[in-house]
């Protein structure tokens, strides 16, 4: 069974975060020249995701305002990982991964505002491989991004 | 007794002493003759001589006869004195003749005045020359008295003198006592004679005498004519007199007796004959006897008939034999036992079984005296009443009356009562107690089950005026009906609530009365639910029922079974309560409940809504915060334009903010957001941050979704800010809606954009964030361009939101 490993909610000292992160990750696991598509509904946001992810030389290799362009872009671009928003018009998010898992086993951490757990659960259920909640930011996103891809790749 | 020849004896000899008496008397008185004759007195001396022996020797002749006879023989002179006394007075004197001569009756052993009269009669004598005959009692000197007769005789001398007395007594004693006897026996005879007169006369027997082979009747006393009717008897025969009694064998009989001389007794026998002349023939009975009456001869002279009439006694013993039978069956029936007790000896006699089946004992065994009654019988705790009990009729009179526990042979405990009274003897003597016993357990246990009963009736009546003050006053509808179904009782308010009255359903089955039969299915319903009682299990059902006046309300109808102890279904209960109140209340509950539910849930769902914005407020500011950071993260500083925008882009997200709160406090399902209320809040904020330019604009109204409202915002911020840095007095603003699209465009006075300009090569974080808006939040185009007279202007253009977004 892929294992599911979800970030500790307990934010982490902004300090921290803006003096270590990018050497962290690279202990953990570089995701450099990883392949990502961003599924985000809000402008700001996506625009926010593909920056930090370009700092982090990360290739965003699409974006999808919603579930279902989501699947298409994923389905398309085969990216290594899957940044997925679940509320979103057309096609939620967790419908959109359990659409892109059901064909094409991908690292998908999902984003949201929702802390209820009832979303965890079903996101867990579906075998996406993180839950980070927003607002997001550098120092709490990559991380969580580099535990869930490790946690992919030992369990794909 | 003397015989007759002993009679005539003596009375030859006395008359021969008389006689020699009169001799004697001459002679003495020729002797004193020839005393005074001197001439003569030697020859007659010797003469004189010769007759004096003579007449001694006659005296002494005189004396040995008198002497041997046992008559008292005896002379007196002139003064009274005894000049002879023979023999045989002597004896009874006990003196010898020598002492007795010369003596009066006064110097003898006489009573005086028994001396008295034999004196004065013999001076009678003497003066009379009369024979003197009397008799007197005289105790001799043995002290034996007896009774004597005598005779006082003159003795006269040739001149016809009396010159003495000569007496003779004669003992007459037994002749006394027999003549006393005899008239003792001649009173007593006549006593007898008049007492059997009267017992004759008297006696409560009836008695007759009949004479004669006809029988002819002789006497009969009262009671004999009373029995007859006082009908003609005397000198009449029997048959004749009674001629009724022919064929009945009474004439028989006497003919019997009469001819045989052998009495005949009848006991008891019945006897039909008339009580009068004009009475009718009645049946008697008598006990009688026909005696004979035997003559000297042996012949029968005739009957002596005696008898008692025996009817009323038979009829008293048939009456009593009766009640005594009766007092038997009586006693039997009741169960009683008799006894008779002696408290002198505390001896007891049981008069019939009953009192040994009582105790449990056999009739072989002896009846308990009060002794063993007190000390083995009778439970401790009544042992003092029984003594007490059995004490007042003999100490005070009063009835006995005892009623306790006692142990019957067996060991049983049951209770016995006595009643009793004294019996006294003729003189008021105590003599027994004599009463029944009766084993009274049954009737105790009645009495208790009775006492119980009374005391259950209480409680039940008790519990019956709870009952009915519930029943009657409860706040619920109530009855009883029998296991049919017919209504027997139904309280106060089932009625006054429902209109109808007591007539209208008591004695109906319950599922035809006003309340169910307006329907028949509720009928249906009311009908299998008694029977379902009957069976004994609790109906119970919500339902509407009908008012007298055709209301239809609703009740909680409870049908239940009342059993008894052996769960036996005696009647069925209904009892229900009116629920159209609360089924109302409830209706109301449940829909306020829905309502607040709704509520909740709207509450909810706008708490993750305003959660949600709330969420991506902070996501967009973060952001832009962050791609601030990103941007200038090589320059250690961000420029403070950036924080103005920034703080621009906060405020815009506020306005929105609070407009759609405000529309989802009119709606809660308020989604949209008018661009006229967005746009006429955020411009005048941008206005202000206009120094000395000026921003016009004009703003059709269309509703759009919050998101667009944002994205609309942030690009009309950044927009205008971007015209009014690089335009000179004037931004100018329109937000115009055609169809089923919007347009935002701005204009600027500035130099416009220079040629070949391209957005996405303009590395501008603020484009960047329009062109991302547009796209994404919009789905919209964006248009970079400069006015035919000069200024720049950017045109945006988006889809209006769908009904469905």
């Amino acid at each position: 069974m892929q294992s599911y490993l979800f970030a500790d909610k307990r934010p982490a000292p902004v300090g921290a975060i803006l003096s270590s992160s990018p050497s962290q990750a690279d202990d953990v696991l570089s995701l450099q020249g990883k392949r990502a598509v961003i599924v985000e509904d809000e402008g700001i946001t996506q625009l926010q995701l593909t920056k930090m992810l370009r700092s982090q030389g990360i290739e965003v290799a699409g974006t999808a305002g919603n579930g279902k362009e989501a699947v298409d872009v994923v389905l398309q671009e085969r990216p290594d990982l899957v940044l997925m928003d679940i509320r979103m018009p057309i096609m939620n998010g967790l419908e959109a991964a359990e659409r892109i898992l059901a064909v094409y086993r991908v690292c998908i951490v999902m984003l949201t505002a929702f802390s209820d757990a009832e979303y965890q659960q079903r996101a867990e259920a579906l075998g996406t491989c993180g839950y980070v909640l927003k607002p997001i930011t550098v120092e709490t996103l990559m991380p969580q991004l580099k535990t869930a891809f490790h946690s992919f790749r030992s369990n794909p | 007794m003397r015989t007759s020849s002993e009679e005539t004896e003596i009375e030859r000899l006395r008359a021969e002493v008389r006689h020699l008496r009169r001799l004697l008397n001459g002679r003495e008185q020729n002797s004193e003759a020839l005393v005074r004759t001197e001439p003569n007195i030697a020859l007659q001396n010797r003469e004189l001589i010769s007759t004096r022996e003579e007449l001694e020797q006659k005296a002494r002749l005189f004396d040995t006869v008198l002497s041997s006879i046992v008559d008292f023989a005896y002379t007196f002179d002139r003064e009274g004195r005894f000049t002879y006394v023979n023999q045989a007075l002597l004896d009874l004197w006990q003196m010898r003749l020598e002492e007795a001569r010369g003596k009066t009756f006064f110097q003898l052993p006489y009573p005086h005045s028994l001396a008295a009269r034999l004196h004065e009669q013999i001076q009678t004598v003497f003066r009379t020359g009369q024979m003197l005959r009397d008799e007197t009692p005289y105790t001799g000197a043995a002290g034996t008295t007896g009774y004597y007769e005598y005779i006082f005789s003159p003795v006269f001398n040739p001149d016809g003198q009396v010159t003495a007395v000569a007496g003779s007594t004669r003992d007459i004693t037994e002749r006394v006592q027999a003549q006393a006897e005899k008239e003792a026996l001649f009173t007593a005879l006549q006593v007898e004679r008049e007492r059997l007169t009267t017992l004759f006369m008297q006696a409560p027997a009836f008695i007759a005498v009949v004479r004669g082979p006809e029988h002819i009747f002789e006497m009969a006393n009262p009671l004999y004519l009373q029995l007859v009717g006082y009908r003609e008897l005397l000198g009449r025969p029997v048959r004749q007199a009674f001629p009724e009694i022919e064929g009945q064998g009474f004439f028989e009989i006497l003919d019997e007796v009469y001819r045989t001389g052998q009495a005949f007794i009848g006991k008891a026998m019945p006897i039909r004959f008339r009580a009068g002349a004009d009475a009718p023939v009645r049946e008697r009975f008598i006990d009688f006897v026909y005696q004979p009456l035997i003559e000297a001869d042996g012949s029968v002279s005739g009957i002596f008939v005696h008898g008692v009439d025996l009817t009323e006694r038979v009829a008293a013993e048939k009456a009593l034999q009766a009640s005594e039978e009766r007092v038997r069956l009586a006693t039997e029936a009741a169960e009683l036992g008799i006894w008779v007790w002696e408290p002198a000896t505390d001896k007891v006699i049981w008069e019939n079984d009953r009192m040994y089946a009582i105790y449990g004992l056999s009739p072989l065994d002896e009846p308990l005296t009060s002794t063993q009654f007190v000390n083995e019988i009778v439970h401790p705790d009544d042992a003092r009443a029984f003594a007490s009990a059995i004490a007042a009729p003999v100490e005070t009179g009063e009835p006995l009356y005892f009623e306790g526990r006692f142990r019957r042979k067996d060991g049983s405990r049951r209770w016995i009562e006595f009643r009793g009274r004294l019996q006294q003897t003729a003189n008021g003597e105590p003599l027994c107690v004599a009463g029944t016993a009766a084993d009274i357990t049954e009737r105790k246990r009645a009495e208790e089950q009775e006492r119980q009963a009374a005391r259950d009736a209480r409680v039940a009546a008790e519990a019956n005026a709870k009952f009915r003050t519930f029943f009657d006053q409860g706040s619920y509808f109530a009855g009883v009906m029998t296991l049919d179904g017919t209504l027997i009782e139904v309280n106060r308010l089932c009625l006054d609530a429902s209109g109808y009255t007591r007539e209208e359903v008591i004695g109906k089955k319950f599922w035809d009365c006003g309340w169910w039969n307006r329907s028949a299915e509720l009928r249906a319903m009311i009908e299998a639910g008694t029977q379902e009682a009957a069976r004994g299990n609790v109906f119970r059902r919500e339902s509407h029922y009908f008012l007298a006046d055709g209301t239809r309300r609703f009740l909680d109808l409870i049908l239940a079974p009342v059993k008894d102890e052996a769960g036996r279904v005696l009647f069925i209960a209904p009892t229900g309560t009116d629920i159209t109140e609360r089924n109302e209340a409830e209706r109301i509950l449940r829909e306020r409940a829905g309502e607040i539910e709704g509520l909740n849930r709207r509450l909810t769902r706008s708490m993750k809504e305003t959660h949600h914005r709330v969420k991506n407020n902070l996501q967009v500011i973060s952001a832009m915060i962050e791609m601030q950071v990103l941007e200038h993260q090589g320059e250690g500083t961000v420029p403070l334009e950036e924080f103005v925008r920034l703080k621009a882009h906060v405020h815009t997200l506020a306005i929105v903010h609070d407009l759609l709160t405000a529309s989802i406090k009119e709606n809660e399902d308020a989604q949209r957001v008018s661009t006229r209320a967005v746009l006429e809040k955020l411009l005048p904020m941008l206005q202000q941050t206009a120094w000395k330019q000026s921003v016009g604009y004009s703003v059709d109204e269309v509703q759009l979704t919050s998101k667009q409202c944002i994205a609309l915002s942030l690009v009309l911020n950044e927009l205008v800010s971007n015209a009014l840095k690089h335009g000179n007095q004037q931004a100018d603003v329109f937000f115009t809606v055609e169809g089923e699209s919007a347009t935002l465009a701005v204009y600027d006075d500035g130099a416009g954009f220079p040629e070949g300009f391209d957005p996405k090569m303009a590395a501008n974080t603020g484009l960047e964030l329009v062109g991302s808006l547009v796209r994404t939040d919009l789905r919209g185009t964006i248009q970079y361009g400069n006015q035919t007279q000069g200024g720049g202007q950017v045109i945006v253009t988006f889809p209006l939101p769908t009904s469905e977004e």
